[in-house]
């Protein structure tokens, strides 16, 4: 029997998990903008996040037959991608930045760019942690339950997290509590 | 301004550069030797199969005791037998 065969045509993760690389390249492609978007949101630098997703895709494929499903491999790529982000950024020291000196490219396709702008350039200085809860739940849309899941962290410190990065948000740009 | 409506719209998934999937099977080709032939499943199928001929061999070499030790308890049973004859004809005597 083969692997289309015990796995079903349209199932790639079946069939990357059966040792099909193209499976496994249809994977990468369903799932690059999650984890590019969550590096490059959290780095604001292209070839950092680049980096970051490559070893996120390079240990997929190596514990490709651990992930159970569809819904536990969405999990864990989000939840890898954050841990890297941290590691990166642990690993090449803290680094404050100054707001002048941020020059983050904005999405075209946002209302206001010169508001995009501003507010990017104010996440790019928040302490890691908050930046990375920031972007798991705007970006993935995720509520602080999951995100602690993710995280490792209790609920309520992912509320406080989330809850000084809107402040120092609001003081440096303005807008609705 | 609603500062969640904004942040929603301004950290949005993003596509990587082009070439990205290539990159990343480039690196996977390049890490991994053997990419298709063994698949993390497949391995998983060996490692089940290597643990079941494990536990056969185990339940063979345990058969394999018991049947010495009944064989050994028969030898000695007929040994003391054999014994308890050789006395009674001595004390006979």
């Amino acid at each position: 029997m083969t692997a289309v065969a015990a796995c079903g045509a349209d199932d790639s993760l079946c069939r990357a998990q059966d040792g099909d690389p193209d499976a496994f390249a249809v994977l990468v492609e369903e799932h690059q903008a999650i984890v590019y978007g969550i590096a490059w949101n959290f780095f604001g630098d292209r070839w950092l996040a680049e980096e970051v997703a490559q070893d996120v895709f390079l240990q997929l494929y190596r514990f490709l037959g651990t992930i159970r499903s569809r819904s536990h491999l969405l999990f864990w790529l989000r939840q890898v991608t954050a841990r890297k982000c941290i590691d990166a950024l642990r690993r090449s020291g803290p680094k404050r930045i100054s707001l002048a000196d941020v020059d983050v490219p904005v999405n075209p396709t946002v209302s206001d760019p010169l508001i995009a702008r501003r507010l990017l350039s104010v996440i790019a200085s928040l302490p890691k942690m908050q930046r990375i809860i920031l972007t798991l739940r705007y970006q993935e849309d995720l509520g602080p339950a999951e995100i602690g899941e993710m995280l490792g962290m209790p609920e309520n410190t992912v509320k406080s997290y989330l809850h000084r990065a809107l402040q120092a948000l609001r003081k440096e740009v303005g807008g609705d509590s | 301004m609603n500062i969640e409506s904004e942040l929603k719209e301004v950290l949005r998934r993003t596509d990587p550069p082009s070439g990205f999937g290539d990159r990343v099977m480039r690196r996977v080709r390049a890490d991994f030797s053997r990419p298709a032939k063994a698949g993390p499943r497949t391995r998983y199928r060996a490692l089940a199969a290597a643990a079941l001929i494990a536990i056969a061999l185990g339940g063979w070499g345990v058969h394999a005791t018991l049947r010495a030790r009944s064989d050994l308890m028969v030898a000695m049973r007929i040994a003391s037998q054999k014994v308890a004859q050789a006395q009674h004809q001595v004390n006979r005597r």
